[in-house]
């Protein structure tokens, strides 16, 4: 076992325990208010979640050096994203579907599962386990809108570095390694960029919208990097469940006030 | 080999026959009993069809194929009381735990006339094993379901998702069980925990409903329900 795969599984135990606490704190706040629904998908997701990580841990440990075939951690990834998608849509007030933003959802996500297939080979898993995504990330575009998260000059800002980062990452599949190594880093740097952006945000302003934007950020971060950009995107991704239930927190003690 | 259809029609006769004499509940179990055990049979054509397909040797199978297809299938029969009969939450509690000890005892049954049955301790780790997995898969999913009932949110994620977390906890017992040692011992145990922790939750719920009622105000014209309803969302 290399010390870069030792540190990814040590990364990911870390993250378990985080979503461990993380689930027990939820858990307290559905206490509180037994009849807000949100919190409810929020640690079913953060349990499906955990689930993934036991099962790719117990997998590593008990199948050292294997790929990772059509699994249960990727069906509770999948569920990870439904429920939590299901959980955010119901709480939008805001019923409009704006074509712009089903299409934009839509082709990023499209252009993601075209990268996965090109990275890992795998056709079938990556289109069905793809396909959620497209509803997650448009819920999250709906729901930025329709909580005015943003300030309206940054919306195009972040749609025109999304499109440069996909462009990046799909010429570097087709060209020679000094090149790929240059496109690579151009966009390591956006995608890191604007994850500490989003995690800044997180924080300041605890927006349930703007956490789902950051967990979905260092997810897909994490699925577009290998050895220690993996590693740095896994502990993004840790603060962003931290900054989930943050949101959660905030949108149920807002509701107490009310 | 064992003849599976012979062996259902064996254990399903009397059941079918004690359906005369029952009532409701008693009824409403003993049909969900006997669906599991047929649902057992369909996902063990369509798992060895599977096998056939994919390529996949009987240990990955079991691992990777299995939790999909079985849950798919317990799934099924759950879903369509839940939409045709507009069954009650009790009684989907009911239904689905009928459905997986149906499906847990058909797949025990046949487990053990191949395997035979004179190691009594391996008899008790099976039974009280994928036996109680089975029936924690359809007691999680359950919950999950009367959830999104009580929240109006009976949409397609929310139903996937539900049905994926069953799923991915049967593919974690099945991955745990696959290799001797100690994480054999923890998938052994991973059930009954399970179980044990969601009878808990049930038992305390009941508490918290029973106080509450005891507490609510005698006068039913002071006391206004839809102020409990505003944090549910609205259709």
């Amino acid at each position: 076992m290399s010390e870069l795969n030792g540190l990814s599984i040590f990364l990911t135990v870390a993250q378990s325990v985080i979503q461990a606490v993380v689930l027990v704190l939820i858990i307290r706040v559905i206490k509180k208010n037994s009849s807000f629904f949100l919190p409810k998908f929020v640690g079913l997701s953060v349990l499906s979640y955990l689930v993934s990580n036991v099962y790719w841990i117990a997998y590593d440990a008990l199948r050292p050096d294997t790929r990772l075939p059509f699994a249960a951690n990727e069906i509770a990834e999948c569920a990870m994203i439904l429920l939590l998608a299901a959980g955010l849509d119901s709480y939008l007030k805001d019923r409009r579907k704006v074509p712009s933003e089903i299409i934009f959802s839509f082709m990023i996500i499209i252009i993601d599962i075209f990268l996965w297939i090109k990275w890992s080979g795998e056709w079938i898993q990556d289109i069905i386990f793809g396909i959620p995504y497209i509803y997650f990330v448009w819920t999250i575009v709906k729901g930025l809108f329709s909580t005015k998260a943003f300030k309206n000059f940054m919306y195009p800002v972040i749609a025109v570095l999304l499109t440069i980062l996909k462009i990046l990452q799909v010429t570097a599949v087709y060209t020679d390694e000094v090149t790929t190594f240059r496109l690579d880093v151009g966009s390591w740097i956006i995608m890191f960029g604007v994850m500490i952006w989003l995690m800044i945000e997180c924080f300041r302003k605890r927006n349930i919208f703007v956490a789902a934007a950051f967990f979905q950020w260092s997810t897909m971060t994490m699925y577009s990097c290998a050895e220690l950009d993996y590693c740095f995107a896994v502990c993004f991704n840790s603060v962003s469940i931290i900054t989930l239930y943050l949101a959660v927190r905030k949108e149920v003690r807002s509701l107490d006030i009310r | 080999m064992i003849y599976a259809e012979n062996v259902l029609i064996c254990i399903a006769v009397p059941l079918i026959i004690s359906l005369v004499f029952s009532k409701k509940n008693a009824r409403r179990f003993i049909v969900s009993f006997l669906t599991g055990m047929v649902v057992c049979l369909l996902s063990a054509y369509i798992g060895g069809f599977l096998v056939l397909v994919s390529g996949y040797g009987p240990e990955d199978t079991s691992i990777f194929v299995s939790p999909v297809v079985e849950e798919v299938m317990k799934f099924l029969p759950v879903l369509f009381c839940f939409y045709i009969f507009e069954t009650e939450n009790e009684d989907i509690e009911l239904t689905s735990v009928g459905i997986g000890a149906g499906f847990a005892t058909f797949e025990n049954c046949c487990f053990i006339l191949t395997s035979g049955a004179q190691n009594l301790i391996y008899v008790l780790i099976r039974g009280s094993a994928v036996g109680v997995m089975h029936i924690v898969t359809m007691v999680l999913l359950a919950a999950c379901l009367r959830m999104l009932r009580k929240f109006k949110l009976f949409s397609f994620s929310g139903i996937v998702g539900a049905l994926s977390i069953s799923m991915s906890f049967h593919g974690l017992y099945n991955l745990l069980v696959s290799e001797p040692g100690v994480s054999s011992y923890i998938g052994y145990i991973l059930p009954m925990l399970c179980a044990l922790l969601l009878g808990l939750i049930r038992l305390k719920d009941r508490f918290m409903e029973q106080s509450q009622n005891a507490q609510k105000s005698p006068d039913p014209v002071m006391h206004n329900d839809k102020e409990d309803d505003i944090f549910i969302k609205s259709e």
